[in-house]
C-alpha cells in the first residue's frame, strides 16, 4: 500500500488565515510600486517583513523634532527616491530600510520611511528600534525628542510617553527630575561607533557603550554605562513589551475573570454542604480552590505552544544577539486564568527552582511577554499553575 | 484517480478552478477588484500549505507573515508570469509559498524547546473519544512530518494536501521527478509507520 488514508491525513487540520487577510494583503500592495516588484527568483528571508502592518502614509508627525541619522562620504551611494511607508512592529522585526540600513524594531515600535535623494528618512514615533548604519549611508531619522547625527554605527533609539514609562530598565536610564514637565523621552544608547544627540535645548557626543537621555523639555544628557554591566543590559533586549493600552485592557480582562470565577466559587459554596472539617493543608490560605484544575489539558498544552513559546523564541533571539553561545534552562511557573464567557490570561509568572543563571532582562522579557497574553475563552473555567520548563539552546 | 477524489474533498486545496486569464491579466495591472479575487482565491492553499510546512517546526505563528509575503511576491512577479506556460497559476503560487516556507525552515534560529516530562504536569479533563483519537493522529502526522527535512516536507504537503503531480513537485522544488518519487516514497513509508502503532494502540484499547 503506497496511499495514505484520507481519513488520517483530514484529521491533521490547518486553520485559516484571519479574517482580514485579504485587506492585510491589499494595504501591503498599496504600499508596493508596480515598478518596484520583487523578483520571485531570489526571495529573501521572510523576517524582513515579519510583524509589520503597513497602513500608509502618517501625517500626524508634524509636531516631531529632527533626529539626523548618517553622515555622507565620498563612498556614499545616492538612494533610489520610494515613498513613505509606516509600519508598526508586532513581533520582533527586521527591516532594511535601504542599503546599508537595517532597523530591527521591537513590538510596539512604530517607524515610517522613505528614500529622499539626500538619503533614508526615518521617523521613530515610539518603541524600541536597532539601528545598523554601514559607513558612509546617508540616513535621517525624526522623533519627538531630540536629533542625532552618526557616521556608521550601531544604537537604539527607545521613544516613550513619560507616562507610559513602565519597564524598570527604562526607569534606570532616566535620570531623576529629568523633564518632569515632558511629554516624550528619548534614550539614544550606542553600541558601535558613536553619535551626537541634539535638540533645540542642546546637544552631546554619545560614544560606544554610554547613551543618552533626551526629553522634549530637556537637552541631551548623556551617562556612561556602569563599567560592570554585563553586554545584557546595553543590548537591544526590549522590555516594555505591551503599551499601556494592552496593559489596561489585560488588567481589565484579569479582573473580570477573577470576578466570575469568584462569583462561581460563591455559587458552589452555598449550594454545597459545609465541610466537616478544613480542606487537607489549610492553614487560612492554602484552602482548596473550587475552580483550580478545571481548565482542559489540551487547552493549557495549545496556549503553550501557539502563544507562549513563540514569545520565548522572541525574546531568545534578542538575547543571542548580544551573547549568540547563551543557553539554559528555564523553569516558568505561571498561573493560568481561564473563564469560558470572558477568555483565558497568563498571571503571577515566575521562575521556578532548576532555572540556570538568566539574564535579569531576558527574564523580564518572557514575563512580561506571557503577561499580555489574552487566549480564548477555555470550556468550563479555573485556575491552574502551571510549572514549563524550557530549555533554551543556540544553534 | 484524481487527487481531489482520492482526498473526500477533505483536505484538498486545489479543487477549485483557476482564475479566468482575464481576472489573471486584470490583477497583474492591479486592478483592486481582480487583486482581491485573486487572493481570496488562492489565500486558502497558501495558508494551509505554510502552516502545514511550519507547525510541525513550531514555527505556525509565520504563518500569516509568510502568506502575506507569498502573496505580495505573487503580484509583484505577476506581469512576468507565463499565463500560457507549463505552470498553472495555482502551482506557481504554490511554488513562491513553498520556497519562502523552506527558507524559513532553514534558517538558523536558537531552539526553544519544552522539557515534555515536567510539561506535562496539567491537569486534565475529559474529552470525546473520537476527539482524542482525531488529535492523537494529528499529532502522529504532525511529528512525522517535523522528522522530515524541508524538501521532503514540501513535497509530501504538495502531493497528499495540495494534489500536485510528480511532474509539478518536480518543478516547484527543481528536482527531477524520480528524485520527487524517492523523497515522497520515505516520506509515505515514515508517516505509515507511525499511522500503523498508533491505530495498533487504539485496536488494542478497543479490545482490551
Amino acid at each position: 500500500m503506497d496511499e495514505l488514508e484520507p481519513r488520517d491525513l483530514a484529521a491533521w487540520e490547518a486553520p485559516e488565515l484571519p479574517a482580514d487577510f485579504e485587506d492585510r494583503v491589499m494595504a501591503r500592495l498599496s504600499e508596493e510600486p508596480l515598478v518596484h516588484a520583487a523578483p520571485m527568483e531570489a526571495p529573501t528571508p521572510a523576517s524582513s517583513s515579519r510583524g509589520w502592518v503597513v497602513a500608509g502614509v502618517v501625517t500626524a508627525l508634524a509636531a516631531a523634532l529632527l533626529l539626523i541619522v548618517g553622515m555622507p562620504t565620498p563612498e556614499a551611494t545616492t538612494p533610489e527616491p520610494s515613498p513613505r511607508r509606516v509600519a508598526e512592529a508586532r513581533t520582533t522585526t527586521i527591516v532594511e530600510l535601504g542599503p546599508g540600513v537595517r532597523a530591527v524594531a521591537q513590538p510596539g515600535a512604530t517607524i515610517s520611511w522613505e528614500t529622499k535623494p539626500e538619503g533614508i528618512a526615518v521617523q521613530q514615533v515610539e518603541g524600541q528600534v536597532d539601528y545598523e548604519v554601514q559607513p558612509g549611508t546617508p540616513m535621517r531619522v525624526q522623533t519627538k525628542a531630540g536629533s542625532v547625527e552618526v557616521t556608521g554605527t550601531r544604537f537604539t533609539v527607545e521613544v516613550h510617553a513619560m507616562s507610559e514609562v513602565f519597564s524598570p530598565r527604562m526607569r534606570t536610564l532616566i535620570p531623576a527630575g529629568l523633564g518632569a514637565a515632558a511629554a516624550v523621552v528619548a534614550v539614544v544608547a550606542v553600541q558601535q561607533g558613536s553619535v551626537e544627540a541634539r535638540n533645540e535645548h542642546g546637544a552631546a557626543r554619545i560614544e560606544a557603550g554610554s547613551h543618552a537621555t533626551m526629553t522634549d523639555r530637556t537637552a541631551p544628557k548623556t551617562e556612561s554605562a556602569p563599567a560592570e554591566a554585563v553586554p545584557v543590559a546595553q543590548a537591544p533586549v526590549r522590555t516594555p513589551k505591551a503599551s499601556a493600552q494592552d496593559r489596561r485592557k489585560h488588567q481589565a480582562t484579569r479582573a473580570k475573570i477573577k470576578a466570575a470565577l469568584q462569583k462561581r466559587a460563591e455559587e458552589k459554596a452555598k449550594a454545597a454542604l459545609p465541610p466537616e472539617e478544613p480542606a487537607a493543608g489549610a492553614n487560612g490560605e492554602e484552602t482548596e480552590d473550587p475552580f483550580k484544575g478545571h481548565l482542559d489539558k489540551d487547552y493549557i498544552r495549545e496556549a503553550v505552544r501557539e502563544d507562549l513559546i513563540p514569545l520565548a523564541i522572541e525574546c531568545y533571539d534578542d538575547v543571542l544577539q548580544v551573547d549568540p553561545k547563551f543557553g539554559g534552562r528555564l523553569v516558568l511557573e505561571f498561573d493560568i486564568l481561564g473563564d469560558e464567557d470572558v477568555g483565558g490570561i497568563v498571571d503571577d509568572v515566575q521562575p521556578g527552582e532548576g532555572t540556570d543563571p538568566m539574564p535579569p532582562d531576558f527574564v523580564e522579557c518572557m514575563s512580561e511577554s506571557m503577561m499580555t497574553v489574552t487566549m480564548p475563552p477555555p470550556e468550563g473555567g479555573g485556575i491552574v499553575h502551571v510549572t514549563y520548563p524550557l530549555l533554551f539552546e543556540p544553534e | 484517480m484524481t487527487g481531489a477524489v482520492r482526498m473526500q474533498g477533505l483536505v484538498s486545496s486545489r479543487s477549485p478552478a483557476e482564475l479566468p486569464r482575464e481576472v489573471i491579466e486584470r490583477a497583474a495591472a492591479r486592478d483592486p477588484a481582480a487583486c482581491r479575487a485573486l487572493i481570496r482565491r488562492y489565500q486558502r492553499p497558501v495558508g494551509r500549505l505554510l502552516w502545514r510546512l511550519l507547525a510541525p517546526s513550531g514555527l505556525e505563528h509565520l504563518t500569516e507573515d509568510l502568506a502575506q509575503e507569498t502573496m505580495v511576491r505573487v503580484f509583484g512577479a505577476l506581469p512576468r508570469f507565463d499565463i500560457d506556460g507549463p505552470a498553472t497559476v495555482s502551482t506557481w503560487i504554490l511554488k513562491i509559498a513553498t520556497r519562502l516556507g523552506i527558507n524559513e525552515l532553514q534558517r538558523r534560529r536558537p531552539k526553544v524547546e519544552p522539557l515534555s516530562a515536567k510539561a506535562e504536569r496539567l491537569s486534565g479533563g475529559p474529552t470525546a473519544d473520537h476527539e482524542v483519537r482525531r488529535k492523537a493522529i494529528a499529532a502522529a502526522i504532525n511529528d512525522a512530518v517535523a522528522e522530515l527535512p524541508p524538501d521532503f516536507r514540501a513535497a509530501f504537503l504538495l502531493r497528499e494536501y495540495h494534489d500536485l503531480d510528480y511532474a509539478e513537485i518536480a518543478q516547484v522544488l527543481e528536482l527531477s521527478p524520480g528524485t520527487v518519487k524517492s523523497r515522497l516514497s520515505r516520506a509515505r513509508a515514515s508517516l505509515r509507520t507511525s499511522l500503523a502503532q498508533l491505530h495498533a494502540q487504539h485496536q488494542e484499547s478497543d479490545h482490551g
